[in-house]
């Protein structure tokens, strides 16, 4: 059933090569930025009177603000959001409806594949570099070394799961945002909330009391901060199996919240030809 | 005269276009808004876990946050479609259009947008800087006051030389937004103290792209009165009038190199 999506998944991956360029600016940019993250953190631990602060010592910290924002790039390559509000307002959507394939299964095949080629250009050779300067520095702290594979499963797991479970966000937003064409402002504004809240700026232990709590239970620690744990083994194999079944659970229901919002929404749309 | 009757004719066209959506507007002025709460509550859980940083309290941070983000809206508001020319104008042939008009081009380019979300920049800059300034005692003297209105008047006109310097190399490449987007990188550097930088970071910051002189050293002298302000208010306009000159020329060469992509 399945199978008929492997195009997709394919055109993800192939539209990735095809600009393969942008990989480069992104890294260009992407290292001043992670750059100036490094002397924060170095101003900030050689001005406090403890070595860990909230559960992070300052190499902890370094490792996790350079693997996230690796993490993020990687990860979540799609614009579903954008396709879905340009399909809204342009009418292509009509076609959807008389496809036999998923609306949406298309999105989620389109984004792995992009996923998986942004792995294979950059993450691997990217990550791989980083954990052996890191690992060799003493800045990952391996404790047995079957900890490594080990860890590397469940990161990949991880990985999978938050691609999807931040494409669903995408979904999500781009169906209820159908009747505006602030296509710009929204998606800019959907990135900025999620990397807050996912703890991409700043670890999810560094909130207040409450905040914490609530935001450890929710789906977006498992788009950027837990995967991220995983991959520098600061959580260990239970706690990421508990942070995989949070998620998996999350994607069910948010998937549940995107068919209803769809199908209220696309008895409302009407197409303006196209 | 001529040009100010037209630049007020086209920006004036320019809102009328924005708020016929009225929505679509607000949300994009929103969504400033929210960007900058989020890098704010970002810094304040940060800045909790420490006593202070290299001898800036949360509040002095806070004020040096509010004041770096009036030069950047400033020039947001008046410039934003360099972005647009270096990004996919060029590239995509709607410069065509800007070529046939019997006035300079970069004018034109200007005079395109008049962008509303700034504003959303502009009111949280002026809300953090009056609030975090109300909590500091700041003697505000005529020399501070005068400084901070010559950093960030001059402050936008040096963020704008540097863009109009970046977007003209789209004339050349075809696409050059990365290299803006390098720019506004340096930027956000002046949000923390100069301090956590390492000597060469500092030293990029005030002559390479010397966006400290005109957020860092402001505030600075505002804060701890460090250096005297007129002498850095004097560099400003120099350094600003200087790079505004040299952009100019670096417009006018590169825009004769402009070929229509077709389409």
């Amino acid at each position: 059933m399945l199978r008929r999506y492997k195009p997709f998944f394919r055109a993800g991956a192939m539209e990735t090569v095809a600009y393969r360029f942008n990989i480069f600016g992104w890294l260009i940019v992407s290292a001043l930025q992670i750059l100036c993250v490094f002397f924060l953190w170095i101003g900030v631990y050689s001005n406090s009177e403890q070595a860990v602060i909230n559960g992070f010592t300052l190499r902890e910290m370094l490792v996790y603000a350079a693997f996230i924002n690796v993490f993020n790039f990687v990860s979540f390559p799609g614009n579903t959001m954008y396709s879905v509000v340009q399909d809204i307002t342009k009418g292509t959507i009509a076609m959807s409806f008389v496809k036999p394939i998923s609306y949406r299964v298309r999105f989620v095949f389109s984004n792995l594949g992009a996923m998986c080629m942004n792995m294979v250009l950059l993450g691997l050779p990217l990550l791989a570099v980083l954990y052996i300067v890191f690992a060799a520095l003493g800045y990952i702290v391996i404790a047995a070394w079957w900890l490594v594979p080990l860890h590397l499963v469940l990161f990949f797991a991880a990985q999978l799961l938050a691609t999807m479970l931040y494409d669903c966000l995408d979904y999500i937003c781009g169906v209820l945002c159908f009747y505006t064409t602030a296509g710009w402002g929204m998606n800019s504004m959907k990135q900025v909330i999620v990397n807050f809240l996912s703890g991409s700026l700043i670890p999810l232990s560094f909130f207040p009391g409450v905040f914490k709590q609530l935001l450890n239970y929710s789906p977006f620690a498992g788009i950027s901060q837990n995967p991220v744990l995983i991959l520098m083994l600061k959580m260990d194999w239970a706690n990421a199996l508990l942070s995989l079944a949070l998620s998996l659970g999350w994607l069910v229901v948010l998937e549940g919240v995107g068919w209803l919002v769809f199908r209220v929404a696309s008895k409302k749309v009407t197409v303006q030809g196209g | 005269m001529r040009y100010i009757k037209l630049y007020f004719t086209c920006i004036k066209r320019s809102i009328i276009t924005r708020l016929e959506y009225k929505r679509d507007t607000f949300i994009s002025i929103f969504n400033f808004f929210v960007t900058n709460v989020a890098s704010i509550l970002s810094i304040w859980m940060i800045m909790e876990s420490i006593p202070s940083l290299n001898g800036w309290t949360m509040v002095e941070m806070g004020f040096l946050y509010g004041f770096s983000m009036l030069p950047v809206a400033l020039d947001h508001i008046f410039t934003d479609d360099l972005w647009s020319v270096a990004f996919f104008k060029v590239q995509s042939g709607e410069m065509d259009r800007m070529f046939t008009k019997p006035v300079p081009v970069l004018f034109l380019v200007i005079a395109e947008t008049f962008q509303l979300e700034g504003l959303g920049e502009l009111a949280v800059g002026v809300v953090m800087l009056s609030v975090c300034g109300s909590m500091l005692s700041v003697s505000w003297s005529f020399g501070a006051v005068f400084l901070l209105i010559m950093a960030t008047l001059f402050g936008a006109l040096m963020i704008t030389s540097f863009k109009i310097i970046f977007a003209a190399l789209a004339f050349k490449f075809k696409r050059s937004g990365q290299l803006l987007q390098i720019n506004y990188n340096f930027i956000s550097y002046t949000r923390y103290p100069l301090k956590i930088y390492p000597t060469i970071i500092r030293g990029l910051l005030t002559f390479v792209f010397p966006f400290a002189l005109i957020i860092s050293y402001p505030v600075e002298v505002t804060l701890f009165a460090t250096y005297s302000p007129y002498v850095i208010a004097a560099v400003i306009v120099a350094v600003s009038c200087a790079l505004f000159a040299l952009s100019l020329c670096v417009w006018h060469i590169l825009e004769r190199k402009y070929e229509s992509t077709g389409s």
